[in-house]
């Protein structure tokens, strides 16, 4: 049985035991799973305290309504929905119109095609520290429109695969692919700016 | 041959090794012989690493504590109506608003015929007052034995939840200087006790705590007496803190 496959049996096991009335168990998911979500969630909405409160939201939701979920896709797949749709309803009400369109080319300086395509300056972790990569990756990301940041943020920042980050998503894998490619190109572009060398 | 273009088009699936052997080599060959494309793979490469380490856009641990309080606060009035028959408490409650998760089971579900009127259904405890007042006081009873048996008194470091395991090992040197720099940066604070076991404090608690720091004169050897109403996951309801002596200090 692979790691990943034993994860999954041990969240049910979890979940009955919560079902049960073992609320230790839940706060167990709890751990498992705050970090992932805080970190998606912290670049869908661009603020640590909106992240925080999604993290939370999250949380109260699924043990509410735990018994809705069947087990047939994986408790973090759905935990991860629903921070998303927590998300989405955060920024539509802090920031009104939420959706910017992604099926027509941007035709910002910022296009598809890669402009700065000089080499990275040597050892960037050394010479900036972590934090501030932190910190330039977090720029650069406020500034991609949201649709390629949530694709972002499940597939490269939570690390899920492509076809959960489709299921979460609800989008096709193809479609998946070619926003996750959008993104990661302007996004690189965004950094560029910062870490290109001379 | 590959092109630039084509390069670009193939390049997440390059980056995630979701290519086929045969176009993953085609790509990679490519870049060996464009110094712009290879650039482009390798700062990509770079920024990916970034954004899968864990270390990048973390949960501060002052965060995590807040999440645990908040989520114990909330679970804590769920759990008779969530946990009792299996039910969540959200259909209980009448389940406002739509499934966050798209879940295929209704929300709302109706929670069954109620055939006895409310007022009447209360009705038979003001006709028989004794059993009301029997009532009230078993309740009285109850809570206030349940209030006394979590009561407790503990002793042990006052520390913040992040020196708590730096200094494990020897906690009277940790010094307040760097408690009140903890506490300032909002490190929860509470008690690592004599068998190593660190408990945060309430609200009331850390408020309490603050105040032994900031009045205090010691440099280190923050070692403290906590009376607590009770200590649940983890947490000490605290009703005072005192500075006392550390053991093997006359």
């Amino acid at each position: 049985m692979s790691d990943s496959a034993a994860v999954v049996d041990d969240d049910q096991e979890l979940l009955q035991r919560v079902r049960a009335g073992d609320q230790e168990a839940f706060y167990t998911l709890v751990s498992r799973y705050e970090r992932p979500l805080y970190r998606s969630a912290l670049a869908i909405t661009r603020s640590p305290a909106d992240a925080e409160d999604v993290v939370q939201e999250t949380f109260l939701r699924a043990y509410e309504h735990l018994a809705q979920f069947r087990g047939e896709a994986k408790f973090q797949t759905w935990l991860t929905q629903i921070a998303l749709n927590t998300a989405r309803m955060r920024l539509r009400k802090n920031h009104g119109a939420l959706w910017e369109s992604l099926d027509q080319p941007r035709t910002t300086e910022e296009g598809v095609l890669p402009r700065d395509v000089r080499e990275w300056r040597e050892n960037p972790e050394q010479q900036l520290g972590r934090e501030e990569i932190e910190t330039v990756l977090h720029q650069a990301l406020k500034g991609l429109p949201a649709g390629y940041r949530e694709v972002v943020a499940l597939r490269d920042i939570q690390l899920l695969s492509t076809q959960e980050t489709a299921e979460i998503l609800g989008l096709s894998v193809a479609n998946v692919k070619t926003r996750l490619l959008r993104a990661r190109l302007q996004l690189r572009e965004r950094l560029a700016a910062h870490l290109g060398a001379g | 041959m590959m092109h630039c273009e084509q390069f670009l088009d193939a390049l997440s699936d390059l980056l995630d090794e979701e290519l086929d052997p045969a176009a993953a080599a085609a790509a990679r060959q490519h870049a060996s012989g464009c110094a712009s494309c290879a650039a482009v793979l390798a700062s990509s490469q770079q920024m990916l690493g970034w954004m899968g380490d864990s270390q990048n856009f973390a949960l501060p641990p002052a965060a995590s504590v807040r999440l645990r309080e908040r989520l114990e606060q909330h679970l804590e009035a769920a759990r008779p109506q969530a946990i009792s028959a299996g039910v969540p408490s959200a259909q209980r409650r009448g389940g406002s608003g739509s499934d966050p998760a798209k879940s295929d089971e209704p929300m709302g579900a109706a929670s069954g015929s109620q055939s006895t009127p409310r007022r009447l259904r209360w009705a038979w405890l003001w006709l028989r007052p004794r059993w009301a007042a029997a009532l009230v006081l078993i309740l009285l009873v109850a809570g206030l034995a349940r209030w006394r048996a979590g009561a407790t008194t503990v002793s042990g470091w006052l520390i913040d939840q992040g020196c708590a395991v730096t200094y494990h090992a020897h906690p009277g040197d940790h010094t307040v200087n760097c408690l009140r720099h903890c506490a300032a940066k909002g490190v929860a604070l509470g008690l690592l006790d004599a068998q190593g076991r660190f408990r945060r404090f309430d609200a009331h608690g850390e408020q309490s705590a603050r105040a032994v720091i900031a009045a205090t004169t010691r440099s280190n050897d923050m070692w403290v007496t906590v009376k607590a109403r009770s200590a649940s996951h983890g947490v000490l309801d605290v009703e005072q803190i005192a500075l006392t002596t550390p053991p093997g200090i006359q």
